[in-house]
């Protein structure tokens, strides 16, 4: 079983940790033995007749002082055990953590939000679960039976053949509903997911739900999921509750058959009354814990799905990282460059080649789909280009450390996207510390800090849905000035500017040709004229290269640019 | 923008259990109340074998093991009969546990599913206004784990627990019977139990407060950094943002030490007051059992019930945040469904009948907090078939038109009226179903891209959604999808590039063919090529239909019929595009601004970004 390996790997991570809850469990089973022991000897002192009332105390006396000694080992067990479970716990979180950092972003685009967060908490709650409770029930019930069973052979060998009889049978029927177990509540967890994306879908989309009026139709297929998980969860629920039947099946036949058996003994005189009690108190020590082996039966069943699902994102392959060594930035070149998103899809850009100079600026234009976007983002790697196909300053990036790759470039994506964090926060994330001179230079470059100084904390005014809502255009430099704020020699600006009015763009790109002389501007834009100053217009069409060079040269050659231009001439010229 | 980094701040529950609440809780229960009962009776018998079983040992002790003055074959014969006896108790108990345990799962799942289908419900039928105080995350929270928190409250066992106290009154009623001096003796150790129980919850109940909000601010950030990895990548902070995270967490975990702490305390110390019980009742039972006042057999039982004492108590504290969780779930979840619309549906709606189109605001005044008024005094009348391009700088109120025309906001004063129907007098559902809204930020749905124009309308033939798609320029590069038409959209449209997901929305708007159509600002992410095709399909798009356009483009602001200036929430100027120039108003001084110094190359006749206030 591949959940098994993995959860056995785990444990001898924590070997110590397991260890100490292992010998806590076992002292205070075997401190637990010595009660029903000394009861039974006490029913049997008394049933003498001889009985002395003023020594009875002392037999209390026993009783409660080797509960005080079980109950000190009770408290360090727990807190072992406990302990244990939360740090198993932390230490998967930061483990998913670890590994989501590391993905490539193409495969967020691959999954859902809810998806990914109901691994990180209901699955990490289960096998926190298995971890705690799990795994103490199991060394429970394992040093009983250990213990136990010799003592209730010693006892009575006869009727603990007969008592033992039926477990062969439980191990029989607990492996059947064990599987069926694990089953349905890998179902039940995968559909909890599903309902959770719609949910937050949604509510995401709520203003498209009202303007079309379509409540109904959401409110339906809600319903359908919420029903589907229903029935998975009485299919669980229907397996699960087999569990404690089975046991008192098996235990309860042996009570009967221990007052049958063990009754007639007593009445032939082969028994005496106090060793029946103990053979009862001995048999229900026994029950109590396999009842409970029945739940973490399922909680295994459970932990170990859980595990799987977790260990699904824990295997998945780290975005590939390039050969240690630092780079140089220098002339950027695309070399014969062709994509795409996964082997089913067509490719999104064919033989892309053109190379561009140290510090020049370039802009890529063309229409929508024609690859722009998906060649900047594998410049700054974050979706995998062939090898041998990018080059900053003579390098492969496939070669250059992840790392210092993008210590180099600076993007500002299409869609802005800022943290829930303070404006400051947000300007400096690509800084080590947030430098409030940096964060306002940036700033003042974007063109915010007008709009910043409006806000009544200014660059400590949280953004986001607890704080101020900003708006597209303030989104937008906020992001500008996130990216120039870390200063890079790439700068990397797919569409930055939709939001934006035309004047604040022309301030904006005039700061930042005023502050970055030498730097390397990647430029998307489908305002042309804002782009006609480019160094290089590279004119992309369908995934290919259509035309390289200055608008001069564009549009003397009458291609698909010049084209574009006399559009847009047209379309937006006046009388 | 990031998901809900600051839900943790969300106001925490307040005490353990509300009568209040409860109230409530037990309405949803009463709507299942046939099965409740079902489950009443069969956890009855249930529980009633449990506390049998004990009492069958001490028939046998008294009558037949422990009297050797009776012939063997009687008490053989006794022993074997108490065997049938036990035998049948066994069956019993095996059936009622099990569909006791059913019967209580379908019970919780049933309102489970009432409540989510309610929450949800209840939440399609909110205001925006309250999408835009409440962040995402926590909604989401209320119809997800919230829910699953209650439905822990069903499968942890904590209902048969509740009824495992009930069982407790009968058990001490036969203890009574037995004899009431060793029941007594045996109760001495109750009253400190009970306080250390309080003692313990109060404590407990602290704790859970506190780790409850860590859990909502770790998930939080965990969440909005899954939201956000590229931007996370692409600035190197995976180090950092980690480092955070598992700050968050550490101080998380040390909360939870705390409250290990005092269960690890508290449980040993039950377990310590069961064997002062069982050493109570030996050492005084044992003395009544030498004086001959109680049988061996009583003795036996009593020790028996001790245990069957102290386990519910016991697991009861244990599951008391399952319980605690529970409550401040319900008291969440019934603050959603308290939550009144602020946009309501008239009484007695008027039907709205196949309208023209025609749209007035009579005297508006707006605003979306009080006090801060955004739209003052603003009156126009825009004839069916009309065209209007909205014009103006951020925060000069053209979104906030659009949002009451649609009336996903009420006006504070004055009127706006369709076909001379005030849109408060008729269902928004009506109203809505009249007119299309292209958003100025495209939300696709998961499911087909078919699914996604028709906007859920499964009754809309095939032909119609490929004929919007074809008059918007959208049938070509739906096609050439893996699916075509089927092709599925992922979550939120990730796969489909800016210009593409602006076309399908286009088609949306064209398959609704309502009367009344608005544009915001749909061109900001379209290329000039694509551009050119939308303006043609607009044009198909709006002939005949009522149109009221926020235009960044010249040649759309040209082809208005009228133009309405806004500045500051005020109505400044009206007319076609060369009435404007020729009044040299603010209009004429906006175009002069952009197409003066630009030399015709700008389309944007704006000053000022786009507001994308909702």
């Amino acid at each position: 079983m591949k959940g098994l390996s993995l959860f056995s790997t785990r444990l001898w991570r924590y070997r110590g940790w397991v260890l100490g809850v292992v010998v806590a469990i076992v002292v205070v089973d075997l401190i637990g033995l010595i009660p029903p022991w000394i009861v039974g000897s006490a029913v049997d002192y008394l049933s003498t007749g001889a009985a002395e009332p003023r020594t009875l105390w002392l037999w209390g006396f026993l009783i409660l002082g080797v509960e005080c000694g079980r109950a000190c080992m009770r408290f360090t067990w727990r807190r072992i055990a406990f302990d244990f479970s939360r740090r198993v716990e932390m230490d998967l979180r930061n483990e998913f953590m670890a590994r989501a950092v590391r993905l490539p972003p193409s495969y967020f685009d691959r999954t859902t939000i809810g998806d990914l967060m109901s691994r990180a908490t209901s699955d990490i709650d289960q096998v926190r679960m298995l971890f705690g409770m799990g795994l103490l029930t199991l060394f429970d019930v394992l040093t009983i039976v250990v213990t136990t069973l010799p003592i209730l052979i010693w006892l009575n060998p006869t009727l603990t053949l007969y008592t033992s009889l039926p477990l062969p049978f439980l191990a029989v029927i607990c492996w059947k509903v064990f599987i069926e177990t694990h089953r349905r509540s890998h179902a039940v967890q995968e559909q909890l997911g599903d309902v959770t994306a719609r949910v937050v879908e949604n509510l995401n989309g709520i203003r498209v739900v009202k303007a079309f009026a379509t409540e109904d139709v959401e409110k339906e297929r809600f319903e359908q999921l919420s029903s589907v998980q229903v029935r998975l969860s009485l299919s669980l629920a229907r397996v699960q509750a087999v569990f404690f039947p089975i046991f008192t099946i098996v235990f309860e036949t042996g009570t009967l058959l221990v007052l049958w058996i063990g009754g007639s003994s007593v009445v032939r005189g082969d028994l005496t009354v106090g060793d029946f009690l103990k053979y009862v108190l001995y048999l229900g020590w026994l029950t109590g814990p396999m009842v409970g082996l029945g739940w973490t039966l399922s909680l295994y069943q459970r932990g170990i799905a859980s595990m799987e699902r977790l260990n699904q994102i824990f295997g998945l392959p780290e975005a590939e990282d390039g050969a240690a060594g630092g780079a140089a930035p220098g002339a950027v070149e695309f070399r014969n460059l062709t994509f795409r998103f996964a082997p089913d899809r067509e490719d999104v850009l064919r033989d892309v080649s053109f190379s561009v100079p140290a510090g020049a600026s370039v802009a890529i234009v063309g229409r929508t789909g024609a690859g722009k976007t998906a060649l900047l983002n594998l410049l700054a790697r974050l979706y995998q280009p062939p090898r041998g196909s990018i080059f900053i300053g003579g390098r492969d990036v496939r070669d250059i450390p992840l790392a210092s790759l993008r210590q180099m470039i600076a993007v500002v994506p299409q869609e802005p996207f800022l943290f829930s964090d303070t404006l400051a926060e947000n300007i400096a994330l690509g800084l080590p510390a947030p430098e409030p001179a940096v964060v306002e230079a940036a700033s003042r470059a974007a063109c915010l800090h007008e709009a910043v100084e409006r806000f009544p904390q200014g660059y400590e005014q949280i953004v986001g849905e607890r704080g101020v809502t900003l708006s597209g255009g303030q989104k937008q430099r906020a992001c500008i000035a996130r990216a120039l704020a870390v200063n890079a020699p790439i700068l990397i600006l797919d569409d930055a500017f939709s939001s934006v009015d035309a004047e604040t763009e022309d301030r904006v790109v005039a700061n930042m040709r005023e502050a970055g002389r030498g730097r390397t501007v990647f430029t998307v834009s489908h305002r042309l004229s804002s782009v006609m100053d480019a160094d290089l217009i590279v004119v992309l069409h369908e995934g290919r290269v259509a035309a390289v060079g200055r608008h001069e040269d564009l549009i003397r050659r009458h291609g698909l640019y010049a084209d574009l231009w006399r559009k847009q001439q047209l379309e937006e010229g006046i009388r | 923008m990031g998901l809900q980094h600051t839900a943790f701040m969300e106001e925490e529950v307040r005490r353990g259990l509300d009568p209040k609440l409860a109230r409530r809780f037990l309405a949803l229960v009463w709507a299942q109340r046939g099965l409740v009962t079902l489950s009443v009776v069969l956890l009855f018998l249930f529980r009633l074998c449990a506390v049998a079983t004990p009492y069958i040992t001490k028939l046998a002790v008294d009558r037949y093991m422990n009297r050797p003055d009776l012939p063997v074959g009687d008490r053989l014969s006794g022993i074997q009969w108490l065997a049938v006896l036990t035998l049948a108790v066994l069956t019993v108990k095996i059936f009622t546990h099990y569909f006791e345990t059913v019967v209580t799962q379908v019970v919780g799942q049933r309102i489970m599913h009432d409540l989510r289908l309610r929450v949800f419900n209840h939440l399609q039928t909110l205001s925006l206004s309250y999408f835009s105080r409440n962040p995402v995350g926590r909604l989401m929270t209320r119809v997800t784990s919230d829910i699953q928190a209650l439905n822990e409250m069903f499968s942890s066992g904590i209902v048969a627990l509740l009824g495992d106290l009930f069982m407790l009154g009968g058990v001490i009623a036969v203890m009574f019977s037995l004899d009431w001096r060793l029941t007594l003796a045996t109760f001495a150790i109750v009253p400190l139990l009970l306080g250390a129980s309080q003692v313990f919850r109060t404590l407990q109940r602290q704790v859970h407060r506190v780790s409850r909000a860590k859990i909502a601010r770790l998930n939080a950030y965990l969440s909005e950094n899954l939201a956000g990895m590229k931007i996370v990548q692409l600035f190197r902070r995976e180090a950092e943002n980690r480092r955070r995270f598992e700050g968050y967490g550490l101080d998380l975990y040390r909360t939870h030490m705390k409250a290990n702490l005092y269960a690890s305390v508290f449980f040993p110390f039950v377990d310590v007051m069961r064997a002062a019980g069982v050493a109570l009742v030996v050492w005084y039972g044992g003395g009544r059992v030498v004086q001959e006042h109680i049988s061996l057999g009583t003795l036996i039982v009593f020790i028996s019930y001790i245990d069957l004492f102290f386990s519910p108590l016991r697991e009861l504290a244990e599951k008391y945040n399952v319980l605690l969780s529970a409550m401040a779930a319900a008291e969440k979840i019934f603050g959603v469904l308290d939550e009144k619309a602020e946009v309501l549906d008239p009484e007695r709606p008027e039907p709205l009948p196949d309208i023209r189109g025609g749209v007035e605001f009579r005297s508006v005044t707006f605003a979306y907090e009080p006090g801060l008024d955004v739209l003052h005094d603003i009156s126009f009348t825009v004839r069916p078939g009309e065209m209007i391009a909205l014009v103006g700088a951020t925060g000069s109120g053209k979104t906030s038109i659009i949002n009451l025309l649609c009336r996903f906001w009420d006006v504070r004063l004055g009127q706006v009226l369709v076909d001379g129907t005030d849109v408060r007098r008729v269902t928004q559902r009506d109203l809505r179903r009249r007119i299309a809204i292209v958003l100025q930020d495209v939300f696709l749905f998961t499911g087909t891209v078919a699914d996604n124009i028709a906007m859920g309308n499964r009754e809309k033939p095939r032909a119609s959604i490929e004929g919007a798609a074809r008059a918007v320029h959208a049938d070509a590069f739906i096609r050439a999808l893996p699916g075509a038409y089927d092709a599925h959209v992922s979550e939120r449209g990730s796969t489909f590039s800016a210009g593409q997901r602006q076309l399908v929305s286009f088609a949306r708007a064209m398959a609704a063919d309502p009367r009344i159509i608005i544009l915001d600002e749909a061109t900001s992410n379209i290329d000039t090529e694509t551009e050119l095709l939308i303006q043609d399909a607009m044009r198909t798009l709006l002939a005949g239909r009522t149109s009221i356009v926020i235009a960044h483009r010249l040649s759309t602001i040209k082809r208005a019929d009228r133009i309405l200036v806004l500045h500051h929430g005020r109505l400044v100027e009206q007319g076609t595009h060369a009435e404007l120039l020729a009044a040299k108003g603010m209009y004429a001084r906006l175009h002069e601004l952009q197409f003066e110094d630009e030399a015709g190359a700008r389309g944007i006749v704006q000053a000022g970004e786009p507001s994308d206030r909702a």
